[in-house]
Parts: C-alpha cells; structure tokens; sequence
C-alpha cells in the first residue's frame, strides 16, 4: 500500500503542509498573470490540483476535500457557467459570441486596473481544472482496493473477449 | 454576420451546464432537457431556412476577421444535419423519461447528454478543422460516459475498446490536422479549401486527405474501421441507444462528406474511387454481420455498418444526384434508425430480452409496437413508399448514370440482405407462438415508450410521400456541395 | 380521373380503419370489408380510359401517373371483381374466431396496391406498388404465423419475390436512364431508339425476372405452392386470380416495347413453355387439394407466359383471353377445396372420396371449374385452350412446341379429373370431420364464378367486345386483324390436339396409380429447387452460417487485433498513397541541434524502450517520467515556458494519479511472443514511421505563408489586450476550442466518478 506508507512518512506531511500555502499562492499568481505571462488557468489550476494530490496522498480525503471546500460537481458547473457567460453573453448583446470586452478602471488602492472578460474565462478554466482533478483524486481515493492477482492468458483473454 | 448558426451549439452547451447546476434536482433536469430538445428544433429549423433563404450562414467566435478566428460555418446540409440532431434528441428524451434507470439517470446523465449534443452540433456548425478536432473530443468523451452509464462488466469492457479505438482515430485527426496545417498554414476550412484549388493536385494535400479519410472512416465505423462499433452499441442502455446509432457514426460520415466536397477535391479519380471501394465493402460486411445474428439489438447495431456504405457510395460516386442521394439516406437513416433501436428498447422493456432465444410472438399481445416495427423495417430496407426507397433509388439511379455498375449492384444485393435481417426480427420476435416472460406495465406506459418511435416513424412516412420536396431539398443541398466555391466565397468573400 | 384515383385510394385508406372498426363490429368486420370491396368494383367499372399526371418526386422521374387502358382495365376488373367475391366468401370461411381486423386490413391493401400497379402510368409508381402486393401477401402468407408452414412460406415468397423485385428495379434504373423517363408513354415512344442501346439487354432481363418471381415461373415458381399455407380466400385471391399475374401485366405492357427484341421470344416463350410443362407434371404428384391447385397455376401462367412469348398478335390475343379465363375458374376451384377443406377436416386426396353425395353443389361447381381448366367445350377454358394450341401451332416453335403444349394439357387433363371426379365419387371415404354440405353464403361466390365461366364459354362474343378486345389493343398498341373468338372454327388442327389431350388424358387416368408411379420415379428427389431453397435459407441455414463464418474472421473481440488492422489499414493507405503520387521529403531548412538536445533525446529514447520492457507498474510509471521530464526541459529549451510548465505540472499530478490507482489494478501481465507479435511489431514500426514522416512533412512542405501565425503575434496585444500570446489565443482568439476543451475535462472527471460510483452501487446490491 502506496499510499498508507506514504500517509505515515512525517516528513512527507511537513513539507507538503507548508509547501501547500506556497502553492496556492502561486496558483493565483500564474493564475492572473497569465494574460501578459507565462500561465494562465489552465496552468494554475493544474497546480491547485497537484496541491491537492499530495494533500490527499498526504493526510487522506477528508484534508483534500478541504482545499475549495465546495462539492467537486459545483466547482465544475459554476466554472463552465463562467466561461460559458463570456460565450453567451456578447451574443444576447448583439456582438458576436464569444466577443470579449476590455478597460481599465481605478481602483482606489491598485491605481488603474486593465480588465478583460477574458480573465473571466480563465478563472472559469482554473475552475474547472480543479474540479476536475478533485473528483477524480477524491473519488479514486475513496474506492476501495481490491486487490486481484496477476492473471493467466487465456483468463484475459475470455474477459477481454466476447464473440457473437 | 449573425449568431444563429452557434445557437444550436450554445443551447446545448448551456442546457448541460445549468443540469450539471442542478444535478440533485432530477425532474428540473428533465424539464430543461424537454424544453430545451424543443427548443433546438425551432432553432435548428430557423436555421435551416435562412440558409435556404439567404444563403450560408458565417460568424466567427469573438468576431475575429476570417481565417483567424474560429469560424462557424452552416451550409444546408449543417442545417439539415442539425434538425436531425434536435428531432432525434427530443424522441429520445421523451423515451429516456421512461426507460432509464433511477440511479444512472441521477449520476449527471442529463449534463453529459447535452455535452454530446453540443459536440455534435458543433462538428455541424463549425469551419475550423481544429475546432471539428475539438467538437469530435466532447463527443467522443460524453459518448463514452454515456456507453459505460451503469458502469456494468460487459459495458466497461466493449466500452474500452470504443474508448481506445477512437482514441487512436483521434491522435489520427491531430497528426492529420497538422499536416494540413503545415501545407496550408491555416485552420479554416475554406480557408484550406482555397488554397488546395489554387494548387489543384498538390500530392502533399491527397497524403493529408488519406489520413482524414482514416480518421472520419474510423469515426464514421466505415471498413475497416469498424471493429468497435457492434459490440459496444450493443451494450450501450436502451435509453440512449437511439441516438448513438443514429447520430454519431454520421458525424464521421458528415466529416467525410465535408473535407471530400470542399477541401479534398482536386484529386477525386483516387480519392473518391476509394470511397467507393470502401463504401462497398462496408455495406456488404456490415449486413453479412446483421444476417448472422440472432439478437434484436446485435442485427440493428451491424445494419448501421452497412448503411453508413450507402452514404459514402454517394460520396464516392460525387455527382450531384449521388451526394443529393446520400444526403437524403443520411436524412433517411437518422429517423429509422432510431426509431429501430427505439423499438428494441420498447421491446425489451416487455420482454427484459433482447435475444430471440428467450421470447418469440408479441404480435397478437402487442399489435401496436409490432406494426410499427414492421412499417420502420421495411422502411429501412428500403420498401416503397417510404424514404428509405427514394433515398436507395436516388443512389442506385446515381449509380447507373455514372456506370458505376459493380456498386450498383451491390447496393442492390445489400437491399436483399436488409430485408432478410429485418424480417428475421419480425419473424423470431413478432410472429410465432408467444413464449418467454412478459413485464407487466400498464397501458399508458407503454403508449409513451411506444410513441417515440410513431413520431419517427410518421417522419419516415412523410419523408416518402413528400418525397419531391424532399429531393428538392436534398438536390440543393448536393448542388452547394458540388461547388466548394460557394462555401468558400461564403466565408473568406467579405 | 377521380374513380380511378378512388379506387386506388379508397381501399387503402380503409385497410387502416379496420383494426379499429374490428373491436366495434366483430364478425360483422367483413361486412363492412364487402362494402368497401363493392364500391371498389363499382369505382372500377365507371374509370373510363384515362391517363394523368400528378407530379410527386419529379426530381428522380417518380410521379403519380395514372394511365387506364384496355388492358389495365381487364386486370382491374379481376381484381376489384375477384376481391368482392373473395370477401364474402371469407366471412363464413373465417368465422368470428380469427383476427379479423388484421386479415381484412391486410386484403384491402393489397386490393389497393394491386389497383395501383394496374393503373399506373410510371414504371416506378408500378414498383412502388408492386412491392406493396409483395408486402401484403407475405402478411397474409404469414396470418397464421404460429404454424411453421405459414412461416416458411412466407419467408419463401418475400425472398423470392423481393429478390424479383430488386433486380427489376434494377433494370428499372437502366430503362429509365437509357430511355430518359420512367412513363409509360414516354418509353413506348422512345422504343426504337431504346432497343437500339446496348443497355436495354441489361434492362430487359432483369425486368424480365421481376415477372418471372412474381409469375411463379420456373425456377422462381417454388414460392408458391409453399404459399398456401395461407387461408384459401387468400389463395383464391392472390395466388391465384391476381398477384401472381401482376408478372404477366408486366410483360403485357412491356410487350409492345420489347416483342421484338432478339431475346424476347427465346426467353419468354421458353421458361412459359417448362413452367407449364413442369407445374402441371409436378401438379398430378401432389395429395394436398391445394398444392395440386397451386401448381396447376404455376402449369397455367406458365402457358399465359408462353403465348406472350411467342410475340405475334393472336397468341397475344389467346394469352388476355385465358388469362380472364383462368382467374375464373381457378378462384373457382380454390373456393371449392376451401370448402372441402372446411366441411371434412382435410385435403388429403386419398382420404376424400365420393363427396358428392354428402355435397352435391359443391361436386357441381367443382366439376365446371375443372372441366373448364381441361378444355372441355362449352366453357370457357375450351376457347382458350383452342386459341393457345392454334397460335403455338402456329409459331415459329411449330410442331415442337404442339406436340409439348399437349402433353402438358395432357397432365392438365389428368388433374382436373382429379379435382373434378375423383373426390366426389366412388365410395365415401373417412374423413376427420362428417361431410356436408356447405352454408349458402359460402357457396354464392363460386357459383356467381360458374355462371359467368358458362356464360362466357357459351357467349364468347360478349367478353372479346367489353374486356378482351380492348385489352390485345392496349397490348398490342398497333392495329392488328384478328379473327374473332368463336365457339367453333370448324375442324382444326388445335381442335385434334385438344381431343388428344383430353382423350390421352381420360386414359392416363384409368391407369393412375401406374403413371404417378411411373411420374416419381423420373421425377429427383433429392437434388430440387426446394432442397436448394431450404439448404441455403431454411433448414441449413447456409446463407446465415457464411455470414457468421465471414463475420467471425474480423469481428475477433479482441482489442489488439482491431488496432492492428486500424493501425495497419491507416498506414497502408498511407504509404500506399505516398508511393502512388510520388511523394517526397521536401529539404529542411532546420536550426542546428545543440548537444543538450541529443542528450535529452537520448534520455527520452531509453526511457521509451524502458517502458516497454517495464515488468512491474511502478518500473512503468517510473520510465514513463523519464520520457515527460525531459520533454518539458526541451521545451524550456526550445522558449516555450508555457508548454513546460504545463508538461511539468501534468506530469507530477500524472504519477500522482498512477500511484492512487495501482493498487486497484492487476500485474502487468507478460505473454509469451508469438507469430502475431512480428506482424504488431512491424505495424507498431510502420505508425512511428507515419509519425516521422508528417512532421517531416509539415516543417519541409509549406507552401503558403504563416499568415495565421504571424497575425496572433502581430494582434495579440492590441486586439487581445495580453502579451502572453499562448494565453490569449487559447482565451480569445481560439477561445471557443478551450470552452470545447474544458467541457472534455468536466465529462472526464464526471465519468471517473460515474464509473466507480455506479460500480459500487452494484456491488452494494443497488443500495443508492
């Protein structure tokens, strides 16, 4: 068991308890640089989602299912939702789909702040990608293992195999 | 420049989000799926007939300039395709709120369905070929969710192997993609298609349509791609099963319809002679597969091999009345097809079988369902007055006009065949003394499982008698086909 | 034009209402099925000649075409006629216990479809409803489908008939784009132009086995007496007076095209010529009353075949004559054994003797149709007896074809009176049911079939003037003198041949038990048309066991097979296409390769071959990082931070996933090599190469500029607002792939937990 001998290693859990911090904070730093930088959400989403591998590996489901502490099937609908709005909306306006808008606004302690609809469908990707990987590590992580043997050639073969 | 040509698109992917929204609210999810099945068919009609009326319908995501955006492009046989999609995706909804089990209907199979129908209705709508790549993954992914819904032994098994076979089509498709892209430098399809005429022959672009032809072959269960398509329909739940049969094969076979009237056709005494050759072999096997089965829903998932045959016959015989032929069959197919499948499930939900071994003789207990299983039979086979018949004669009269001889009589032999298979069904599952079990459901219930197919079947009926306007249809639809120069002016002209 | 589109129209429409109207009127459904049948023949007799088009899928040539002439009148006449009279006869024969609304539903179709092949003025309108009289009839075969015989015969028909059917059409297709239109008219204008095409030839023998199925002529003709195992109004009906001449129809109407085609006259005026010679000596073998009556009608078309075959106007004129004729007094003779058949239990002829005691009408009425079929004077059958044999003797075949064409009337002869004396008189035998006489109603139709077989016999003039006459014109579609059908034209050569017959045929009959034997013993028993029917379609199955042998060949189940021949098959066409056109590598114009870049290279190759070879999961997974990390390297390399660091991140969360799932699988299991691997191994070769060889393509064989490329670069900061070009494109300017590309992972994510949620709750004994 990979993991159980991996879940009891202290020194496993130190670093990955506080290389977690560290992590999500450069998630949403690639995250909304990504339009100007090397990133994006597909990217930062990838990385919440390693973060959350090796939480669970770490310390189990239950830790993390802690990290977005929102049902998996939630996180995927609304970040679709998001990303689709920006598909969606302009249409309804009158432009083309998907035709995204852009300013700048002042903000009273960031000073003037360029906005993009596009950062809109990024954080909807972001969204989706840790939904993702978190229903799928959450629900492997909660399957029981059953562990079978090796099997003979002919055995696979009759599984794998059905003639009409 | 209007955006109607991606609603159709946008509905579907905007049904499958609010249900994944809603995925704890079952009977919400139904309503949206019947609201919004209905809905696709008034947009997709609308669609249509603006492009009958103003021609072919271009937008591009983001309004970016062509060919650098992703440009969405419906011609008449999109539109015709699309229509398709909504009809059959709203019978299959109203059979689906009566034969699909409690728990799979629960775990976001509502969400999943509309995914596939986004995917589908994209791969119709769309001009970029990287974007038909993209259409062809949401819904090979949803398809096999879908496949493997109750997550059963013999469905996780024949679904691995729909899985990895078109898994391997699509790497296919990526090289195939950047092959054209590294000759052509673009991803627009009319775009593409522009520069192939510029250069008419190029061998370079002939390599690049082989492998598209494997890939959409592949897609399309076209021999001797179609090792997985038997198997796996057979197993996929009888809800749904209507609607693989019926629309995802002929994505492959729109694809194949698509690139080898409009990008690959510079180069058709090989291409198009090869269709032809495969579109043969793929009739013939498929039905020597359907005669040798014993089991309702085994036969019915071969004849889609050896109909799909029919479809690129036209393609390969590449006139106008053999694509206006093929156009009419895919229409054709569409609507029994699922009718048929729809009627096995109808059956087997009396039964609980679908193998002859274990019932025989519901015609005297189950009149209703056994007519309209003989009437979408013989449609299928090809029987006048029905569509099927205008459909094979606009392909068997193609045929003969261009001396196609051996083709003709192939389609002639496989018309043989068809009827035997069908009449097998009728006879073993219908006719007989009446044996096996019987679930007993009350009268109602079986009206609704009963009525999806009758709608189907009154399409295939008003298919056959108004079968001028139809070929009309279908003539017009070739005619655009024929001359790539119209797509292309549609698109790259402004 | 509105009878002859009612007529067509209105027993249609009224097929449907039966099923319904059978849950209020019960038995008294065949009432209502005697009115439409009535008004059906009442619309008959008021359709003047006509002809009309209404367009329908003008596009292919289909229209709705109507065209009513003397000949489609004879035809309308029997069926419409011959339909009134079977229905009242089928409703005491049915009684109220059968499905009556399904069996009057299926009747009137046919009714209508038989009227719409009559009357139609297109080639493929006649199609179209020329494989609904195939569909109905395989209903009506098929209405006792509990009993295998009714299956087999069923299938039987519809295969032979179907079959027919295709290859007409496919002579169809031909005829109409040789001819340029489907009509009728069209055709027969464009005649001489037509037969000077190669193509008609093709044309016309496939037309030619359309009605030869349809027409039961040999070797086709096996379907039908296998076709009685329907109930006998339908035998009467359909196989007897009318579906089965649909077949002739077709020849009358392609006669005036077609008679003086090279091939006509050999191939029509022969198989008519053995089909009459084999039913009538394979008629005389049969006990089952039915089977003797089914192959009498094979023997019978065959001769109505034959005299159109011979292509000159007066056997023409014999063939519409006797083919009114025989309708006649074959429903005649089938409504009689229907009778026998209901009032004793059996059809067997041994065991039905001296009848006529117990059902002195019925032997009556028998004993006409019979004698009428044999040719005895005073009925009708004899004038078109005569006329058969005048115009044989007169043919190119001559003295041949006489001296056949009696010997076949001898066997009909010798079956007549076993229809007509042998079970009605001697001593009455045993049989199930207590013979007697049969109800009223039931006999009136037979005996309205008597009178005008009398009537006509006696009065022939009446018949050539009002239906025969007009017929041969229509046929004919050229003035033509003709003598008159008369009861006697004095002593004739064909008046010596039909004493022959029927004198030879009296003989035989003394001695009956000697010559049936004599009959069987040349007649083979094993080898037939029947053992090859059932060999291949029923008992051994042949055709379907072929398929499954071919189909199992492919269709193997196993996964790695199917991607050997979709990999093999892919590169094949590909190479192949390569070697066709000539293709070649174009030079590449490639930046040099650094040394960090061949040792990644080599990293990445070794961990490659690793992989293979790995013999455990972890060894696997382990190889498989040194294929991806070196990738990223290359890629930070190459200046795409991007793609490296997405490379990185999915790589790490990759093993990650590995390591949750390993311990739900099994070991790698290692099968030992066999020949097949040499040929995965070389397919496996072929598909890398294929690999190679497009990226080589795609650098070497641009043709046009990178203008796609060029204009993101250019436009990604001013039109998509970012610097990140990869970002915007994949956002913005492609943004609509990514939206398809994130639904692909949501469905993902959905169906890991759809697969192993669904699975549990399986295990949980569907405990949700």
């Amino acid at each position: 068991m990979v993991r159980a001998r991996i879940e009891q290693n202290p020194i496993v859990r130190v670093v990955v308890h506080t290389s977690l911090y560290g992590l999500k904070l450069v998630a949403i730093w690639i995250l909304l640089r990504g339009h100007h930088e090397p990133g994006g959400g597909f990217i930062a989403g990838l990385l919440i989602a390693a973060a959350i591998a090796m939480q669970g590996v770490a310390f189990g489901a239950d830790a993390a299912q802690a990290i977005f502490p929102i049902p998996p099937a939630y996180l995927l609908g609304s970040g679709l939702l998001l990303s689709f709005s920006t598909v969606l909306g302009p249409a309804l306006m009158g432009r083309a789909f998907m035709e995204h808008s852009a300013g700048v606004i002042g903000l009273p302690l960031f000073g003037d702040v360029v906005w993009s609809t596009a950062v809109l469908f990024d954080i909807g990707v972001f969204l989706v990608v840790v939904g993702t990987m978190k229903t799928v590590l959450l629900t492997i992580a909660s399957d029981r293992v059953q562990v079978r043997p090796a099997q003979g050639e002919q055995d696979t073969s009759d599984s794998e195999r059905e003639v009409s | 420049m209007s955006n109607l040509v991606a609603y159709p698109v946008l509905l579907c992917f905007g049904t499958g989000i609010l249900q994944l929204l809603l995925h704890k609210r079952v009977v919400l999810q139904r309503a949206l799926a019947l609201l919004s099945s209905m809905a696709g068919i008034v947009l997709s009609v609308l669609l249509t007939y603006t492009i009958w009326t103003s021609g072919i319908q271009v937008q591009t995501a983001g309004g970016w300039p062509v060919p650098f955006g992703i440009t969405l492009t419906a011609d008449l046989f999109s539109g015709l395709m699309m229509i398709l999609a909504a009809v059959v995706l709203f019978t299959s909804v109203l059979y689906i709120f009566k034969d699909m089990d409690a728990a799979s209907e629960r775990t976001f199979f509502y969400p999943v369905l509309f995914f596939m129908m986004a995917g589908v209705n994209l791969s119709f709508a769309t001009g970029d070929i990287f974007n038909l790549y993209v259409a062809f993954e949401v819904m090979l992914i949803s398809s096999y969710f879908l496949m493997a819904l109750g997550s059963k032994g013999p469905q996780l098994r024949e679904g691995l192997k729909y899985l990895l076979l078109n898994t391997v089509a699509s790497s296919i498709f990526l090289v195939a993609v950047a092959l054209l892209y590294g000759v052509t430098s673009s991803l627009n399809m009319a775009d593409i298609a522009a520069k192939a005429a510029m250069d008419p022959g190029n061998p370079y672009i002939t390599l690049a349509g082989m492998l598209f032809m494997v890939v959409f072959a592949a897609k399309g269960a076209l021999f001797p791609f179609y090792w997985w398509l038997p198997r796996s329909y057979y197993y996929v739940p009888n809800g749904i099963a209507p609607l693989f049969a019926s629309m995802l094969t002929k994505v492959g076979v729109y694809g194949l319809i698509r690139v080898f009237t409009l990008i690959f056709v510079h180069d058709s005494g090989l291409t198009h002679s090869l269709l032809l050759v495969i579109g043969g072999l793929t009739m013939l096997l498929g039905v020597i597969g359907a005669i040798s089965q014993y089991d309702f829903k085994a036969i019915l998932s071969y004849h889609i091999i050896s109909q799909i045959g029919y479809m690129i016959m036209g393609l390969g015989l590449y006139t106008v009345l053999g694509l206006a032929g093929a156009v009419y069959y895919i229409a054709h197919h569409i609507i029994v097809k699922s009718g048929l499948f729809l009627l096995s499930g109808a059956t087997s939900r009396i039964t609980g079988n679908t193998d002859f071994k274990h019932y025989s003789g519901l015609l005297a207990s189950h009149p209703g369902l056994a007519f309209t299983f003989f009437a979408t039979a013989i449609s299928l086979a090809g029987v006048p007055p029905f569509s099927g018949f205008f459909a094979k004669f606009a392909l068997l009269k193609a045929a003969v006009e261009k001396g196609a001889w051996g083709i003709a009589a192939v389609s002639l032999v496989v018309s043989f065949f068809t009827l035997f298979s069908m009449i097998k069904i009728f006879r073993k599952a219908y006719w007989g003394r009446p044996s096996g079990q019987r679930i007993q459901r009350d009268r109602k219930d079986y009206i609704a499982a009963l009525s999806p197919a009758v709608i189907l079947l009154a399409l295939s009926v008003a298919m056959g008698l108004g079968g001028g306007y139809m070929m009309e249809f279908a003539l017009a639809t070739a005619d655009q086909l024929m001359n790539p120069a119209i797509y292309i002016e549609a698109v790259m002209g402004r | 034009m509105e009878q002859a589109l009612g007529a067509v129209a209105l027993p249609l429409v009224a097929a449907f209402l039966m099923p319904v109207l059978y849950r209020w009127l019960r038995w008294r459904l065949g009432l209502a099925a005697l009115a439409v049948a009535a008004a059906t023949f009442i619309l008959v007799i008021l359709t003047p000649n006509m002809s009309l088009v209404i367009p329908w899928v003008s596009q292919l040539g289909i229209d709705l075409s109507i065209h009513v002439d003397g000949w489609s009148r004879l035809f309308a006449l029997l069926i419409a006629g011959i339909g009134t009279l079977v229905v009242l006869y089928s409703i005491p024969y049915l009684g109220s216990r059968e499905d009556l609304g399904k069996f009057y539903a299926y009747l009137l179709i046919f009714m209508g479809a038989m009227l719409g092949v009559v009357y139609a003025g297109n080639v493929m309108l006649l199609y179209v409803f020329w494989e609904l009289t195939s569909i109905s009839s395989f209903l009506l075969i098929g209405f006792w489908n509990t009993r295998d015989d009714a299956q087999y015969g069923a299938l039987k028909a519809i295969l032979i008939t179907f079959g027919g059917g295709l290859a007409m059409l496919g002579g169809l297709a031909i005829l109409g784009t040789v001819g340029g239109t489907f009509e009728l008219s069209g055709l027969l204008a464009n005649r001489t132009e037509l037969l000077a095409q190669p193509l008609t030839t093709v044309a016309l023998v496939l037309l030619l086995i359309g009605a030869f199925t349809k027409s039961a002529q040999f070797p086709f003709h096996i379907w039908l007496p296998d076709a009685m195992a329907a109930p006998t109004p339908v035998s009467a009906y359909l196989h007897s007076a009318t579906m089965v001449k649909a077949g002739l129809f077709l020849i009358g109407r392609l006669w005036p095209i077609f008679h003086v085609h090279p091939l006509w006259v050999p191939v029509v005026a022969t198989v008519g010529m053995v089909t009459m010679v084999v039913g009538s000596f394979l008629a005389i073998q049969k006990t089952d009353l039915k089977a003797v009556l089914a192959l009498s009608t094979v023997s019978q078309l065959g001769l109505i075949m034959w005299l159109f075959g011979l292509a000159t106007p007066e056997a023409a004129q014999a063939g519409t004559f006797h083919l009114l004729n025989h309708s006649t007094f074959k429903a005649l003779l089938f409504m009689v054994v229907g009778i026998v058949d209901h009032q004793t239990g059996t059809r067997e002829i041994p065991l039905l003797s001296g009848l006529r005691r117990a059902m002195p009408v019925s032997a009556a009425l028998a004993m006409v149709g019979a004698a009428s079929m044999a040719g005895v004077p005073l009925l009708n059958g004899f004038l078109s007896k005569e006329m058969f044999l005048t115009a044989v003797n007169n043919s190119s075949m001559g003295l041949a074809g006489a001296v056949v064409a009696t010997g076949a009337s001898l066997f009909t002869t010798l079956y007549c009176l076993m229809l007509g004396h042998k079970i009605w008189f001697g001593e009455p035998g045993e049989t199930p049911d207590e013979p007697k006489e049969g109800s009223r109603t039931i006999l009136v139709p037979p005996l309205i079939l008597a009178v005008i077989i009398v009537a006509v016999g006696v009065f022939p003039a009446l018949a050539e003037s009002a239906v025969v006459g007009p017929a041969v014109a229509a046929v004919l579609q050229a003035p033509a003198e003709l003598p008159h059908i008369a009861l006697w034209h004095g002593f004739t050569p064909a008046l010596l041949m039909t004493a022959l017959a029927l004198g030879g045929g009296l003989l035989a009959y003394t001695a009956l038990p000697g010559v049936l034997a004599a009959c069987r013993r040349v007649t083979p028993q094993r080898y037939h048309l029947n053992a090859l029917y059932d060999f291949l379609w029923w008992k051994n199955q042949a055709v379907e066991k072929a398929a499954k042998w071919i189909t199992n060949r492919q269709m193997t189940g196993y996964l790695r097979d199917y991607l050997v021949y979709t990999l093999g098959a892919t590169a094949l066409l590909f190479f192949g296409t390569m070697l066709v056109k000539g293709v070649r590598i174009p030079a590449l114009n490639l930046s040099p390769v650094g040394p960090w870049e061949f040792l990644l290279a080599a990293i990445i190759a070794v961990g490659a071959v690793f992989t293979a070879r790995a013999r455990t999961r972890l060894a696997a997974i382990a190889s498989i990082s040194l294929v991806g990390m070196p990738l990223s390297v290359l890629f930070g390399l190459l200046r795409a931070p991007d793609l490296a660091l997405t490379q990185v991140v999915v790589e790490s969360v990759t093993v990650v996933l590995f390591l949750l799932v390993f311990p739900h699988l099994r070991q790698i299991t290692l099968y030992p090599r066999r020949r097949s691997t040499n040929v995965n191994v070389l397919v496996a070769l072929a598909v890398g190469a294929l690999g190679t060889v497009v990226t080589l393509l795609a650098n070497g064989a641009r043709l046009f500029p990178p203008q796609v490329a060029e204009w993101f670069l250019r436009n990604s900061m001013e039109l998509g607002g970012g610097n990140n070009v990869v970002n915007v494109i994949l956002v913005d300017f492609r943004g609509f792939d990514t939206m398809g590309e994130i639904t692909v992972l949501t469905v993902a994510g959905l169906a890991v937990y759809m697969l192993i949620r669904l699975r549990k709750q399986q295990a949980g004994g569907g405990k949700s």
